[in-house]
């Protein structure tokens, strides 16, 4: 179907031929309804994206200002709503998947406000409690308590971060231990 | 490796404490320190690595003549010293640990584990109390429990002390319950007095 020259929500550029207008208008339309899809359907990423792509080329292209400004907003409650999961999931100690919510809320919106000091909060958590756990493990092991040290070891090797000479130590323990209680 | 009577739930709520919930206090004076006016002598074993002073009268030394163990978890004797009524008894033993131990390693999951050590090897031990102390620039476990005696009920004091890199020393003191106050400060001072060469200092 071809769409009529005065159906076009898109001005003629200068000495751009009829067929070049009408195709160039046709798959801006295209774009633009794809984009309002995954609107509807919550995928803000991908119809901020298209939104803003259209907008790089057709500035002013019938709603599409406001559509992007909807689907920005529709990420930055996404993102936010990853932080939150992250949060209560850092409050139950699960810290290892309060990083992945916070991960999601980056690739979401790097923007976001809160994530920088999520981030840093969860990991000071993580570097105490693995420098605890070592220190446990160590002490469990001192006295031959092998299956409790290697417990410990494996945490602290989950929780310390792997710049930690710490973390090497810890590691290498717990493969010893491991291969000596098989 | 058999344990009994392991306090799960207290371990679990130190596991979970945080750090700063396990800051390390002082001993009583009663339970760690030198007694300015007891007359002593002092004890030093043939290797000149261990030293420690003991009341002049009335205290027999009996030395294990023993070297001390390489193999980790194994106890060597060092030395007993007794008094010479047979109220109480300091005997001081070394194990070689599994794993060197830093001061800053022992928490108070060390003093559980020293209790669990004792309930281990003396199933009629009660009342066990363990605490990690910090003085004389190192830190100790003191564990203090009651235990039936060949006399009658025994009130025992344990020390706990790591003397650096792998080594750990108890000095097991005991005398009957009736008697154990008269001989605290004796207990008292023998622990602060013990020093390892190169190892814990007092």
């Amino acid at each position: 179907m071809r769409a009529a020259a005065n159906d076009l929500p898109v001005p003629r550029k200068p000495g751009e031929s009829l067929q070049d207008w009408q195709q160039r208008g046709q798959a801006l339309q295209a774009r633009y309804a794809f984009a309002k899809v995954a609107l509807d359907r919550g995928d803000y990423s991908a119809a901020a994206g298209g939104f803003a792509a259209i907008l790089l080329e057709e500035p002013g292209f019938l709603d599409t200002p406001q559509l992007l400004v909807k689907a920005r907003e529709g990420l930055r409650a996404a993102a936010a709503d990853a932080i939150e999961s992250g949060n209560k999931l850092d409050a139950a100690g699960d810290w290892i998947n309060a990083l992945k919510k916070y991960d999601q809320a980056r690739e979401i919106d790097r923007a976001v406000p809160g994530l920088d000091d999520a981030y840093k909060r969860v990991r000071e958590k993580m570097r105490s409690a693995g420098t605890a756990a070592l220190r446990r493990a160590k002490q469990f092991d001192a006295v031959g308590r092998f299956a409790e040290a290697l417990s410990e070891y494996e945490k602290a090797v989950q929780w310390l971060p792997g710049d930690d000479p710490q973390h090497d130590a810890a590691k290498t323990r717990a493969d010893q231990l491991r291969a000596r209680l098989k | 490796m058999t344990r009994l009577g392991w306090p799960v739930v207290a371990l679990a709520a130190i596991a979970i404490a945080p750090l700063a919930a396990q800051e390390i206090g002082a001993p009583a004076p009663n339970e760690y320190g030198r007694a300015q006016k007891l007359e002593v002598q002092p004890f030093e074993t043939g290797n000149k690595q261990i030293r420690l002073e003991f009341p002049k009268k009335d205290w027999d030394v009996v030395p294990a003549n023993s070297a001390p163990v390489s193999v980790p978890g194994v106890t060597w004797p060092i030395v007993s010293i007794v008094q010479k009524r047979r109220d109480a008894a300091i005997v001081v033993e070394g194990v070689r640990l599994h794993q060197p131990l830093a001061q800053d390693d022992i928490t108070d999951l060390f003093g559980e584990l020293e209790s669990s050590a004792i309930r281990e090897r003396q199933s009629l031990a009660k009342d066990l109390q363990a605490k990690v102390v910090q003085a004389g620039g190192r830190r100790l476990v003191i564990v203090t429990y009651n235990r039936p005696g060949t006399a009658g009920a025994e009130r025992v004091r344990q020390y706990t002390i790591p003397g650096g890199g792998a080594d750990l020393y108890r000095l097991t003191c005991s005398a009957t319950t009736a008697q154990f106050a008269r001989y605290e400060a004796v207990f008292a001072h023998v622990a602060a007095s013990f020093t390892v060469a190169g190892g814990g200092t007092q």
